[in-house]
């Protein structure tokens, strides 16, 4: 092993620096900062069973989101039926191919593979492997975290029924609530993958 | 007790991988990630980007966020004005999610930073 190993418990406040040994919390314990009160982790016996059970049942709601309407308008007579990427397709239609192409990202294609990736990850992380993939993978999770905006999306749909609700009669489909589930495995999902024991056990089945 | 930071013995917490390894060493052991102490000219940074924020959000609030066209007739709205139309359609939580998200906490923000 590496000259590293002795402060592999040794961690610091990500916002005050402050030095920490983190030895010895017990299940769903937090470790906070003194100085802060920044949360440092919390420690899951089953975290990475949670994390594959979680992201697995993400995908299903994920994959419902897709499939089914997710919104039906009525007005003057005339009904229309969306699904969620016939929704992107409309913007593309309307001109707007820069902004379908953000949009198609930041709530379909970068949750979603965020999802199989924490997925592959929990897996591997679970069983043990030491394989040559786990951390890169790891990193790339927590580079593109940051750039899904599910929850973001769903407050704007949130938002804008209810503005448009007095011009056509909105319906709500399969799909709305599908995708409401997925944001909420999703959270659960990453909030289960803590930074500092996921990176401490990657570290340990380094191959 | 005196506080000790990692900065203070000569070691630095990786920003992606939160490994704590010695700042010499450049790179993150773990992860390959490269190592900084603080990050550069933060204050400098601070302040150029909160007043660019600020600057951006008086015609972001002055001018029209959104033009709805109906029927012929188009609408022009404001943030607040869209605030006020959710009010007065009495979807009166809505309308608290907008003030607060699009008003009340950026305000905030700027207000306490500088």
């Amino acid at each position: 092993m590496s000259m590293h190993t002795h402060n592999d418990d040794q961690m610091a406040c990500p916002s005050c620096d402050q030095l920490y040994d983190m030895s010895g919390l017990g299940h769903r314990q937090q470790a906070r900062c003194g100085s802060c009160n920044h949360l440092l982790a919390i420690y899951r016996k089953h975290a990475y069973a949670h994390v594959v059970a979680f992201s697995i049942s993400g995908l299903i709601f994920f994959v419902m989101a897709c499939r089914y309407p997710f919104m039906s308008f009525k007005s003057s007579g005339m009904e229309s039926i969306m699904t969620l990427p016939q929704a992107i397709t409309q913007i593309k239609g309307e001109g707007m191919w820069d902004l379908a192409i953000l949009v198609a990202c930041f709530i379909l294609i970068i949750p979603a593979l965020v999802m199989v990736l924490t997925g592959a990850l929990g897996i591997s992380l679970l069983a043990g492997w030491r394989n040559y993939w786990a951390k890169d993978v790891a990193k790339l999770i927590f580079h593109l975290q940051v750039w899904s905006m599910v929850e973001v999306f769903f407050i704007g749909v949130l938002v804008s029924l209810f503005k448009i609700a007095h011009m056509a009669t909105v319906g709500i489909g399969i799909a709305f609530w599908s995708y409401a589930a997925f944001a909420i495995f999703f959270t659960l999902t990453l909030s289960n993958l803590d930074t500092f024991y996921t990176w401490k056990r990657l570290e340990e089945l380094e191959p | 007790m005196s506080r000790a930071t990692a900065a203070s013995k000569g070691l630095a917490s990786c920003h992606l991988c939160q490994k704590v390894a010695s700042l010499e060493l450049n790179r993150c052991p773990r992860c390959g990630t490269v190592l900084h102490s603080r990050k550069s000219n933060s204050l400098n940074r601070t302040m150029a980007l909160l007043c660019t924020a600020t600057i951006l959000y008086i015609p972001a609030n002055i001018s029209p966020i959104m033009i709805t066209d109906q029927l012929g007739s188009s609408i022009e709205s404001t943030i607040l004005g869209g605030v006020v139309l959710l009010i007065q359609m009495d979807s009166l939580p809505v309308a608290a999610i907008i003030f607060i998200a699009s008003v009340m906490v950026p305000v905030a923000k700027l207000l306490s930073l500088f």
